[in-house]
């Protein structure tokens, strides 16, 4: 034994005896976390307050220089077209876009089976629609393209739906036409998918979590009503995680935490998800639906 | 899942990822800060604050493999920066209670060769080791605990390599000075002179 070794083995002895605190682990992480949200927002609320200070000392003939300025960097170039665009992107859970009429009835539940190339055809509709600006040209591979409709969606609606790989945007395809689900880019697009009732006509309907933000990662929850061809985004909003469904009935759900690892984020099974914290509740009473939050200081 | 993985998601604050890297590097820093400052409580703070500023800052680290290095980086000079606030290290040390908690639980250590050393002599060692300046002492840690080369050591504690080599070489050289100078005794008669081997 040298001198080396015995110096290593002396530190070790002594620090093993040094981590038994592991309790206060979560305690710790959680402080650590608060206090990152708290730094994070002191730094925002100086940004602000300097920016105001700045402003507040400005003179009249500066204003009217930095007005000028703004308006030339940013007003010109919107066009009314890319307003419009912004617009309808953020206005709601999801585009209506018909691409063919269909005279079938609304409740049926006859699965339909859409091929890649069917999906292809629709999606190339829906960009030339909601795009008329662009050429419309489609570049989809079979590969960047996967089908991730839950059975029970399956058997109950017979909608299929359609997530591309690159971007994590979701479509649901149902009765030859093609809807968007969920809002906003970045995020890993729709997480869990369940049929929901919420208006009783007996025509089932979709309710799913979805994330977005590139920055800030945000994980929400949207109904679509197929029968309307309409979405709405619900009242609630988990930042940071990603969030699933569970079912209680066709106007009850709990949303839990949930974690979606990193390598299985282009092919990963909505219903392989397994749930973490429960963070809320969907419920809908007298045709309204309202989202009850908990752990809303922890998360 | 690797490390760089789990910097990405970090970096896009995914809480879940950064919970596994703070369970898996938590305890090294902890015990790194505890050897320098030899403070339970301000081993805590270092390790708190080390993870606060990794959280805040992980958008600047560029290379995932460096990461365990930057950690360790923000560690250390937390660790120095604690020292400066209380007067140059001179309050920073094992408050009795812990000492005693330490001294109990503490047998018999086997080494590598099935060689025990007795306690006595563990508590010289490690007392020779922190009565070390603290820029030595750091360094051995480095060095000894935590298993980093030279070039990493030179990055952590932002110094060339040559002083952190002469830092390590001075270092044990007080170190086997103070241990055969005051403890030879205990030395001989529990390693058998074996000290005299370097």
């Amino acid at each position: 034994m040298n001198f080396d070794e015995i110096v290593q083995s002396v530190l070790k002895k002594k620090t093993e005896e040094v981590d038994a605190s592991n309790d206060r682990c979560t305690e710790m992480f959680n402080y650590i976390c608060n206090q990152v949200e708290e730094k994070n927002n002191k730094l925002y609320k100086r940004i602000i307050y300097n920016i105001n200070m700045w402003i507040n000392n400005l003179s009249l003939k500066e204003y009217v220089e930095i007005a000028l300025f703004i308006f030339i960097l940013i007003a010109i170039p919107f066009s009314v077209k890319h307003f419009k665009r912004i617009e309808d992107s953020n206005s709601a859970a999801a585009k209506v876009i018909p691409v063919e009429q269909s005279s079938e009835n609304a409740n049926s539940i006859t699965p339909e089976s859409y091929s890649f190339e069917d999906f292809k055809h629709l999606y190339t509709q829906y960009i030339k629609t909601a795009y008329p600006e662009t050429s419309g040209e489609v570049t989809l591979k079979k590969e960047d393209v996967s089908d991730i409709t839950p059975k029970e969606v399956r058997d109950e609606i017979g909608c299929q739906i359609f997530k591309i790989k690159n971007n994590f945007a979701t479509y649901v395809a149902y009765k030859s036409k093609l809807y968007q689900l969920g809002t906003g880019g970045g995020g890993f697009g729709v997480v869990s998918i369940k049929t929901c009732d919420f208006d009783g006509n007996g025509q089932k309907d979709l309710i799913f979590t979805f994330s977005s933000g590139s920055g800030m990662h945000r994980s929400e929850i949207g109904v679509f009503n197929l029968s309307k061809g309409k979405g709405e985004v619900l009242d609630f909003m988990q930042r940071h995680r990603d969030i699933m469904l569970g079912k209680i009935s066709d106007k009850d759900f709990k949303v839990y935490l949930t974690f979606i690892p990193i390598e299985e984020l282009n092919d990963f099974n909505p219903s392989k998800l397994s749930k973490q914290e429960h963070v809320a509740d969907v419920h809908c009473v007298n045709g309204i639906i309202k989202v009850t939050e908990y752990n809303k200081e922890k998360y | 899942m690797e490390d760089g993985e789990l910097i990405a998601r970090v970096k896009n604050n995914d809480r879940q990822a950064f919970k596994v890297l703070f369970d898996t590097y938590r305890p090294k820093v902890y015990k790194t800060a505890f050897l320098i400052l030899k403070d339970y409580e301000y081993a805590d703070e270092v390790v708190q604050e080390t993870f606060i500023q990794v959280f805040l800052k992980i958008h600047k680290l560029t290379n995932p493999i460096a990461f365990e290095k930057w950690l360790y980086k923000i560690a250390v000079n937390l660790c120095f920066e604690i020292i400066r606030k209380n007067k140059k290290s001179k309050i920073v040390s094992l408050n009795e209670e812990n000492s005693k908690e330490l001294d109990n639980s503490t047998t018999d250590i086997f080494l590598p060769d099935n060689i025990v050393i007795q306690k006595e002599i563990q508590d010289k060692i490690m007392k020779c080791i922190d009565s070390l300046q603290v820029k030595h002492r750091t360094v051995l840690i480095l060095f000894y605990f935590n298993n980093f080369s030279v070039k990493e050591i030179s990055d952590i504690v932002n110094c060339s390599e040559g002083t952190v080599k002469s830092r390590l070489f001075y270092g044990k050289k007080l170190l086997k000075e103070d241990l055969l100078t005051n403890h030879n005794d205990i030395v001989n008669e529990s390693m058998g002179g074996m000290f005299y081997e370097f």
